[in-house]
């Protein structure tokens, strides 16, 4: 458990407070006792002389009576009254002495039945004496009462001694007591208070090098609360600017907001026209990918008809092989013929001649079938340049049905994309609105919170002030802690 | 690859129907031209009064690159392209045999007279059959080209090769002019002493 000044100063109170009461208490206790000891023995001193006072009244009243009776003068009598009444006054008082002691009350009871008994005799005796028919007889039985009672005072009167005596050991034995716990409860407190003292010095101590260090460290915040609350006023300042420029800025930007906006709606028409458009070359890319299967089969029927065009110039050339074998024949036919001919000297013109024309026909049908095979190649080469061509068509047709089948299906994420894109346009034109709102919002929010800058950029300055003077306390409570030695 | 006019596709097209319809034989017209024209040449005479002027007929024919003249007279028949048979360890003017209807003659090798270079590639497709006193041999040639007239004393660079008489001119070239008899001689040694 920690410890605090004030908890030493009230546990080193509490303790000296305590042994303080203890010890007061005791001698509260002692001398209460010594009081009513005092008491008891002043009761009991009473009761003695009650009882000196009873012995000496019942002695009177026998003296009396015995002078009366002596001397039948009664002058006597009023003492015999008197000392009659004194005696019951005494026994009366005795009862309220010792009403605390029983034994004493029955013996006193006892008493008085004999001071009565004696009263009464010694009235029987006067009234007899009176009557001058009394006897010395009654005098002596009076006489052995008195003895009577003179012992049972002497009873009580020992009793009373014995209890003053006890009263007065007692009462010595609570002086004594009462002396030594004053004595030793004030070296005990004396103590205690050293003790409590050392204690308290020592946490007044350690308290004030705490306060002295925790002054000091309080200056330094204190200090550095100065320059952050300067800093602070000095931030506060150009947030309240920020907060102005921040709303000249949400302004702008809602001026901005609202062309976008518009430009939003814009687009937004645009996209739609870009929709309907991306819908158009959809279907168009479509047609496209028809288109390029029906050229991809019409080029595959030109491909076939090239390959037997190719087939049938292949026979053509077989045919115009065998027709320039035949010529060949032909023109060695009419070679021949013509050397036949020559060799029959005139008889051999008309021969030479149809041989001349035989050799021109050979001739022209070998220039012919060189022609037909030089067509026959340019048309085979055409052919297969054709069939090249078709398969190249049919390639490029698949190549452009797939191409076609891609664009379908970009145009088609085109198109919905463009849908999103417009769905998304229009968001941004609903956001936009909304922002709108929230703009002004803004800009309402920066402007009081430019007001609101302004006004804690003053509540600062004025932090700023009691903190310098709190830094100024500070300072003096460090110096003034420096001056309180402990 | 250019734009394709169809209009004019399609009539190539029809006339090509149109002429694949034509029947194949000639026209009258054409028959008759002919006629007329074998007639002009049936009406010429066959050998003209002064030969020599008109000139002997020479059989052309064409090896390698050159162009030759050998006489009509002495060509006994000129045969296609036919199978021959290379003589081994034989002479070089022996080209090789050739059966000519079961009998078989001698190529001679003209290049080897010529002294022309052996060609790498076969291209003859001509044995011309020569024929003289009784004696036939034959020459392998690429091409025969027919038969023309020519003065032999008009022969403008006569050669000093014994089996050329000369050069000629010929359209648009020349024409070398072989000598027959030379050729049997120099084939069969029966060089004359001059």
């Amino acid at each position: 458990m920690k410890t605090t000044v004030a908890n030493n100063l009230f546990a080193g109170f509490a303790i000296v407070l305590v042994f303080t009461c203890g010890a007061g208490l005791t001698s509260y206790s002692s001398l209460t006792g010594l009081t009513d000891a005092a008491g008891q023995r002043f009761k009991t001193q009473a009761a003695l002389q009650s009882c000196e006072k009873l012995l000496l009244g019942a002695m009177n009243a026998e003296m009396a009576a015995r002078a009366f009776l002596l001397t039948d003068e009664r002058r006597y009598l009023p003492s015999i009254q008197a000392a009659k009444d004194s005696t019951r006054e005494e026994i009366r008082r005795l009862r309220e002495l010792t009403s605390d002691n029983a034994v004493q009350q029955k013996r006193l009871d006892d008493l008085n039945a004999l001071t009565e008994d004696e009263f009464l005799l010694l009235q029987s005796l006067i009234a007899r004496r009176i009557d001058r028919t009394a006897q010395v007889k009654l005098i002596s039985k009076g006489s052995a009462q008195m003895d009577s009672i003179v012992a049972g005072i002497g009873v009580i009167r020992a009793e009373e001694l014995a209890l003053v005596a006890d009263r007065d050991k007692g009462a010595n034995s609570t002086t004594r007591r009462a002396r030594d716990l004053i004595l030793y409860g004030g070296f005990l407190a004396l103590g205690s208070i050293a003790l409590v003292s050392i204690v308290i010095r020592r946490g007044l101590r350690e308290a004030t090098g705490q306060a002295r260090v925790t002054a000091r460290t309080l200056t330094a915040a204190v200090e550095q609360i100065v320059t952050s609350t300067r800093q602070q006023a000095a931030s506060t300042g150009e947030q309240a600017a920020a907060a102005v420029q921040a709303n000249a800025t949400m302004q702008e930007i809602s001026r901005s907001g609202l062309q976008i906006a518009s430009r939003a709606k814009e687009a937004s028409s645009m996209a739609e026209r870009v929709s309907e458009a991306g819908k158009a070359g959809l279907g168009a890319v479509q047609n496209t990918d028809l288109a390029m299967a029906a050229i991809r089969e019409h080029a595959e029927a030109v491909a076939e008809n090239a390959v037997s065009l190719s087939s049938k110039t292949e026979t053509v050339g077989e045919i115009a092989a065998t027709v320039n074998e035949i010529a060949h024949q032909s023109h060695l036919l009419a070679l021949n013929a013509a050397i036949q001919a020559a060799a029959a000297g005139e008889h051999g013109h008309a021969f030479a001649v149809v041989a001349s024309e035989i050799k021109s026909l050979a001739d022209q049908s070998r220039e012919v079938t060189v022609q037909v095979r030089s067509i026959l190649g340019d048309i085979r080469k055409s052919v297969n340049k054709s069939v090249t061509l078709a398969e190249e068509a049919v390639k490029r047709a698949e190549f452009g049905k797939q191409h076609a089948e891609v664009a379908a299906g970009t145009v088609r994420e085109i198109h919905d994309g463009i849908q999103q894109s417009m769905h998304a346009v229009q968001q941004i034109a609903a956001s936009t609105e909304e922002q709108q709102a929230a703009f002004q919002q803004a800009a309402q929010a920066f402007a009081g919170m430019g007001h609101a800058g302004e006004q804690t950029a003053i509540g600062t300055r004025q932090l700023a002030s009691s903190v310098t003077h709190l830094m100024t306390l500070g300072q003096e409570m460090a110096q003034a802690i420096d001056r309180y030695q402990v | 690859m250019g734009n394709i006019d169809w209009e004019q596709v399609r009539p190539r097209l029809r006339a090509t129907e149109a002429a694949l319809e034509q029947p194949v034989e000639d026209t009258p017209e054409r028959i008759a031209s002919v006629y007329r024209e074998r007639a002009k040449r049936l009406v010429r005479p066959a050998v003209p009064s002064d030969a020599g002027s008109a000139g002997a007929p020479m059989l052309v024919f064409r090896l390698d690159e050159g162009r030759y003249g050998i006489e009509l007279a002495d060509v006994s028949a000129i045969l296609g392209a036919t199978r021959y048979t290379q003589v081994p360890d034989s002479e070089a003017k022996l080209e090789g045999l050739i059966n000519v209807n079961g009998t078989i003659r001698p190529i001679l090798n003209l290049r080897f007279f010529l002294h022309l270079p052996v060609s790498g590639k076969d291209t003859s497709a001509y044995f011309l059959l020569l024929r003289q006193k009784q004696r036939e041999l034959c020459l392998r040639v690429d091409e025969v080209e027919f038969e023309h007239r020519m003065s032999l004393p008009n022969l403008h660079i006569p050669r000093k090769d014994p089996v050329t008489r000369g050069i000629s001119d010929f359209t648009s070239g020349t024409l070398t002019v072989l000598d027959t008899s030379a050729l049997f001689s120099e084939f069969w040694n029966e060089r004359s002493e001059p």
